[in-house]
């Protein structure tokens, strides 16, 4: 099938310029974004001084679990407002999230095998050479 | 032809009037209303998950095997920190390119192009510097497993950053050809794509393999 252009039709043009520009952040709003990202990725190495491991820390399960939850955070971050996720069409969002929902549901299945979410689970993966 | 086979998701340039745009691969997906182009990206990051994702998993579970070096031994988390930062700053800068192409200003595009290539090697230089300082302190790709599993995973990191760097720089070169325009700012787009998400996988390796040893 052949798909042909005829030509620039300018009221579309005016209209699609006019869409695309109200779906898109301004470089301040990026600026924003940056800087809350910035503020995310100091808070997430001050874990490292306040303790280092973490798991040695009477408060560790916040500490871990703090870790955990600024990296979604910075992860939906950058996917929702850098990567136009939130703008963009549904169906996009469905690839990439399915992508990923069955990245950590297969590997979480592969962690469990080998039992790594229980102490000892160093025996599960037997005598590997070093 | 079909009514609806001339449906795109934006103004095409004049000087693709005539030409098949199915060839060009710049037609849009009728189904979904998506540039087959832009569509074709997601995939491929959804597919990468899959590979970072048995990477990372692998890690998990082999960074504690094998005798000498582990990560406690070796990890500069201060120096790593200021490299997450690098390219943290670069995904801000890639979004400044694809704004400046989406309003037609060609002169910062090309600036923003250049920033973000130029954080994005001077995150590869860290790891360099980085691996190069492991290697001396005893700690090399067949040392013990956790070794193997840490140069594989950030070492496929590094090579993705590595590409998408040599990709700026073909925007950056095209640009100055002639061959980028505001009608076609969904290429540049489609490259941020894929920087981002280069971004996104060491914000998850950063937070994972250093600061949760």
């Amino acid at each position: 099938m052949t798909v042909t252009h005829n030509g620039p039709d300018t009221e579309y043009e005016a209209a699609t310029d006019e869409a695309r520009h109200e779906h898109h952040p301004s470089d301040a709003q990026y600026w924003k974004v940056g800087a809350i990202l910035g503020l995310i990725t100091l808070a997430e190495v001050s874990t490292y001084f306040i303790a280092d491991p973490p798991y040695d820390h009477p408060l560790a399960a916040l500490l871990i679990g703090g870790l955990i939850v600024m990296m979604i955070a910075k992860f939906v971050t950058i996917g929702a407002y850098f990567m136009h996720l939130k703008y963009d069409n549904k169906v996009l969002q469905w690839v990439f999230v399915s992508g990923l929902v069955l990245a950590i549901g297969v590997y979480v299945v592969v962690l469990s095998a080998f039992t790594f979410w229980f102490d000892g689970y160093e025996s599960s993966l037997g005598a590997l050479p070093l | 032809m079909t009514d609806t086979a001339t449906a795109t998701t934006g103004p095409t340039p004049d000087a693709l009037d005539g030409v098949d745009l199915e060839t060009w691969g710049m037609g849009t997906n009728n189904a979904t209303g998506i540039s087959n182009n832009k569509l074709g990206m997601w995939l491929f990051l959804g597919s990468d998950c899959l590979l970072f994702g048995a990477l990372i998993s692998t890690y998990l579970l082999l960074r504690h095997r094998g005798e000498g070096l582990g990560p406690e031994d070796v990890f500069d988390i201060p120096f790593t920190s200021v490299s997450s930062f690098v390219l943290l700053m670069s995904s801000l800068s890639m979004v400044f390119a694809v704004s400046a192409i989406a309003r037609g200003d060609m002169q910062r595009l090309r600036l923003w192009l250049l920033v973000t290539a130029m954080l994005g090697g001077v995150f590869i230089a860290g790891q360099v510097y980085e691996f190069t300082a492991f290697y001396n302190e005893g700690l090399g790709y067949t040392t013990n497993l956790f070794s193997s599993a840490f140069y594989s995973l950030t070492g496929f990191h590094g090579v993705h950053v590595t590409v998408g760097i040599i990709m700026l720089m073909s925007l950056f070169v095209m640009s100055l050809n002639g061959r980028l325009s505001r009608e076609r700012a969904e290429t540049v787009e489609i490259v941020g794509l894929y920087w981002h998400f280069v971004d996104i996988v060491w914000v998850l390796i950063f937070t994972i393999v250093y600061l949760i040893p």
